[in-house]
């Protein structure tokens, strides 16, 4: 019994800290209702396999590759949420969601963590399993791709 | 319209709201809907082993299914965990360098300089380009002891790394196409990615190409070494696995450096070939920093051999520290020289024992009033040059500032410094203009020497600014044949190769 209570307060803990990654990441990834669901799904799957997955050096990629494999099993056009109403500041191209659903997967996720959700590169790139390297190259590479496809300037 | 990061910001948080993290309760709550028993967690061995075999048996025989049906994939639901790692190359001879305790020098004041005080031109540079094979992405060039263009890069048409060597600078006439090496494209979810991510190119005196390039996952990274100026023959090193981002320079003893972040230690580290030809491989691997993602490094060596590698490290909160380390004898000093606030150093050698360290400082946030649009908050960010030796740098001085960008990032910069001690650095900015990428050339005139630079509206002691408007171009800077500057324009979208021009500035007719 004091095993469960420890196990659970580790497992909520752990839900805690990379949760919000998690469901940010896969929403990118996949979309809002898809991602949102797989991060459940991934989650659910680490809870079942806590024995293991809680001690894998790297848990929450693990587990993000869990639910973005099972997302690519549900295939579907990718659904990402519009656009916040026009009166939100500051405001939103209305093309956004759809230009960000232009970018291949691992720049739209590397954007929108990086530049949306105000994470680190390295945050990413454990996350994706991938470098920092990468991470900043597909953040910067749809950064461009999205300033062309919106035709915005920055100025 | 609001900056693109602002509004990705703004979206994320609306995205946040409407699809908000998942919590423990939640999970529990499927864990009994499921109808799982949430314990035991931790089952006795035996269950385990059984459990591991069964599962071990079962990956086993889904992977041999899923082989023969051509998928390779098997029923781990993670597909791909992450790999051992497992490097080539030997380990570190030194112990990795106690944190920087140098004092560091501080960014600098953040009033704004004056805008540029030669207006943006136009200059022609050179003749008709070569009918390469269009590149992708990444690409480099070197130029050999008399002044011919010799140009590398990954060709996506052929799935190869190509290797152009000019008769002269300007690729104005023939030019010798030579396929180094077949790298095939790396297929990630359902995109062909580049085989080739970054790599960089050397000369050996008698003009044989040294290549050395990472590729996709994992990141394996590989040494190309020509056997003649031709690349006839092409020997090849696996070099790591887990390699980024590495840059290669010719010691005046023959000998290859290769400056590089390996992923799997976070380090950044500098690797040693034992011989000119690095037919003995890889001999000494010395680690240079093991701050927090030390990635963008730049590698020159002076004439006193001394190796002199710039790289960015990531200090927390966003912000940037460029970091600057003088290696010799197999050993790199503790204590780098440290630019805070600051990111992408270039290292460029001018007088004996001298070096330039050119780098981006910022961004600076600008308030309300300090930038000509009127209530917008903008950032900016300046191009900075320290003088230095081995013992330490100078004070740096602003070359360009007030370059009001919301998100900036200098990329496949190349610099140059002629042999009088002019420099030159070549790189894709995001402006605030009316261009949304434009490519920035600036030289400047080093405190010695003339500028040995041919351009018209260029002034002693001032910089030129020039800029190409084409999308997916990189360009090239270094001196020509005749001793003039030249900049290329390399477009990687369409077929034709080599621009050599510099074409005018977007808005301009």
């Amino acid at each position: 019994m004091t095993t469960v209570e420890t196990d659970q307060e580790s497992f909520t803990r752990f839900v805690e800290r990379v949760g919000p990654g998690l469901t940010q990441a896969l929403v990118a990834a996949l979309g809002g209702e898809v991602g949102r669901e797989m991060s459940a799904e991934a989650l659910a799957y680490g809870w079942e396999h806590w024995d293991r997955v809680g001690t894998l050096e790297n848990p929450a990629g693990y587990l993000y590759r869990v639910g973005r494999n099972r997302g690519r099993r549900a295939r579907g056009p990718l659904l990402l949420p519009d656009p916040p109403p026009p009166h939100s500041e500051p405001l939103v191209e209305p093309g956004l969601p759809a230009a960000l659903g232009r970018l291949s997967g691992r720049q739209r996720v590397a954007v929108m963590l990086v530049h949306g959700a105000g994470w680190t590169v390295s945050e990413t790139a454990e996350l994706l399993g991938i470098s920092p390297g990468s991470v900043h190259r597909h953040a910067e590479r749809g950064l461009r791709r999205l300033r062309n496809l919106l035709g915005v300037t920055d100025a | 319209m609001h900056d693109i990061t602002a509004q990705l910001d703004s979206y994320q948080d609306h995205v946040d709201t409407l699809y908000p993290p998942v919590t423990a309760d939640e999970v529990y709550h499927l864990d009994r809907e499921a109808g799982r028993v949430p314990t035991p967690r931790r089952p006795s061995l035996q269950p385990r082993l059984i459990a591991f075999a069964a599962t071990f048996a079962l990956i086993v025989a889904l992977g041999v299914i899923g082989f023969l049906i051509g998928t390779g994939e098997t029923t781990d639901p993670a597909d791909d965990p992450p790999p051992t790692v497992s490097s080539t190359l030997p380990a570190p001879t030194t112990s990795i360098p106690p944190p920087a305790t140098t004092t560091p020098i501080p960014p600098p004041a953040t009033t704004l300089a004056e805008q540029a005080t030669v207006p943006p031109t136009t200059q022609v540079v050179g003749t008709t380009g070569f009918p390469g094979p269009a590149p992708r992405g990444w690409l480099e060039a070197a130029i050999d002891e008399e002044g011919r263009l010799v140009v590398t890069y990954w060709a996506p048409s052929s799935e190869a790394l190509v290797m152009i060597r000019c008769e002269d600078g300007d690729c104005g006439g023939e030019s010798h196409i030579a396929t180094v090496a077949e790298v095939p494209s790396f297929q990630h979810d359902g995109e062909a990615e580049p085989g080739v991510m970054v790599g960089d190119i050397a000369l050996r005196q008698d003009g044989s190409p040294i290549i050395v390039a990472s590729h996709p996952e994992p990141g394996s990274a590989t040494v190309y070494v020509c056997s003649d100026p031709f690349c006839t023959n092409v020997r090849t090193l696996d070099f790591g696995e887990q390699v980024d981002r590495p840059q290669l320079v010719i010691a005046p003893d023959g000998l290859v450096h290769i400056v590089y972040y390996e992923m799997s230690s976070n380090q950044l580290r500098l690797a040693t070939c034992g011989d000119p030809l690095c037919e003995s491989g890889i001999v000494s691997v010395i680690t240079i920093d093991d701050a927090p993602i030390p990635t963008e490094p730049s590698i020159r060596i002076d004439s006193e051999g001394q190796i002199i590698v710039g790289y960015t490290v990531e200090v927390g909160n966003g912000s940037t520290e460029a970091r600057v380390a003088v290696c010799r004898d197999n050993s790199c000093p503790a204590e780098p020289v440290i630019f805070e606030n600051a990111a992408t150093p270039l290292i460029s050698t001018s007088r004996e024992g001298l070096f330039n360290v050119w780098y981006r400082s910022g961004p600076w946030t600008l308030g309300e009033g300090d930038a000509p649009e009127e209530s917008t908050v903008l950032d900016a960010w300046n191009l900075m040059v320290a003088d230095c030796d081995s013992t330490g740098c100078g004070d740096p001085r602003s070359v360009e500032a007030n370059w009001r960008l919301l998100w900036s990032w200098i990329n496949d910069a190349h610099l140059h410094a002629t042999s009088d001690a002019t420099a030159a650095v070549a790189f894709q900015y995001f402006s605030s203009d009316a261009c949304s990428e434009v490519m920035m050339v600036v030289t400047l005139q080093t405190e010695s020497g003339k500028p040995s630079i041919n351009l018209d509206n260029y002034q002693p002691g001032g910089y030129l600014l020039d800029s190409v408007s084409r999308e997916e171009s990189v360009g090239l800077i270094f001196t020509g044949a005749d001793g003039r500057l030249q900049f290329h324009e390399v477009s990687t979208a369409n077929p034709g190769g080599i621009s050599p021009a510099l074409v005018p500035r977007c808005g301009s007719p």
